[in-house]
């Protein structure tokens, strides 16, 4: 009986393109997450210590959390 | 007794200057938050840029990837099982994999870059930064200092000369402990003379 209800995921019919978008936006919307608290802990960071490169740091990481939530869009979109 | 402009001077040396410096002396144009109203910058150290080296490679590699797949003549679509999504979905599987690259390389940089050491005519301040979620200060007063070591130990410290610099405080936190910086020795010294200044001037304030 429990065998039966295992019988939904079958290995040879199995395609990873299926469960590839779903699972690409599941990891995309998570790297939006870190990337943002990486923007943050930039900030607080160049706010201890500032540098000459402090105002290119903090656009580099916001960019990159713009660039994340982008890709998010776009996989989206495509999916 | 305070020093005079051409101890600074002997000091100082000319290569150690610029924002990337792996020992910046005298740095100019530093914001440091805790740093006290007459207090001066005196070294800003960081690691020595060849611990960086694995990730590098790494980053180098995870760079390179796609190109030497695609000269192999492999499709990693097709291999993976995503040979029958769209081309559109593929174009975005590839720039997500270059921005997994370059935001690898980002963070990378960032720990590099903000994990400093700070020696002050006043104080020693370790800024630690790990990963995302994880940093810490730490600082001692020179006059806090009890005992300075430095080691230089291994091939590939004695080729690019670095080593880590110890140093025994009495404050609550019992050590501040450079790791990897580049010239120790001149680190070492350096430190030391401060502490032996602080000292002075220290039991010079106390006889007054």
């Amino acid at each position: 009986m429990f065998s039966d209800q295992l019988t939904f995921f079958d290995p040879a019919n199995f395609s990873l393109a299926a469960v590839a978008a779903p699972l690409l936006i599941i990891f995309l919307a998570l790297y939006c997450v870190f990337s943002f608290v990486l923007y943050r802990q930039a900030k607080i960071l160049i706010n201890i210590l500032g540098t000459p490169l402090s105002p290119l740091i903090k656009r580099l990481a916001l960019f990159h959390f713009c660039f994340s939530f982008l890709m998010l869009v776009a996989a989206w979109l495509v999916a | 007794m305070e020093p005079n402009s051409s101890d600074q001077s002997k000091h100082k040396h000319s290569k150690h200057s610029g924002v990337l410096a792996m020992v910046w002396d005298h740095p100019a144009k530093i914001n440091l938050s805790m740093r006290e109203q007459d207090e001066h910058i005196e070294l800003l150290l960081r690691r020595h840029w060849i611990t960086m080296l694995p990730l590098l490679v790494i980053l180098l590699a995870g760079l390179l990837l796609p190109f030497i797949i695609s000269l192999l003549g492999v499709d990693l679509f097709v291999l993976t099982g995503l040979g029958s999504s769209s081309v559109h979905f593929q174009v975005v599987v590839l720039v997500v994999w270059y921005m997994l690259v370059l935001g690898f390389g980002f963070v990378c940089f960032l720990n590099w870059f903000f994990n400093v050491y700070i020696v002050t005519d006043k104080h020693l301040i370790d800024v630690d930064y790990w990963g995302l979620f994880f940093h810490r200060i730490s600082d001692c007063r020179l006059e806090q200092v009890q005992d300075t070591s430095h080691d230089v130990q291994g091939m590939w410290e004695i080729l690019f000369n670095y080593g880590d610099v110890f140093v025994q405080t009495a404050s609550e936190l019992s050590n501040i402990d450079f790791i990897s910086v580049s010239e120790p020795e001149f680190v070492h010294q350096r430190i030391s003379d401060l502490v032996s200044q602080a000292l002075e001037h220290d039991s010079g304030r106390h006889h007054n």
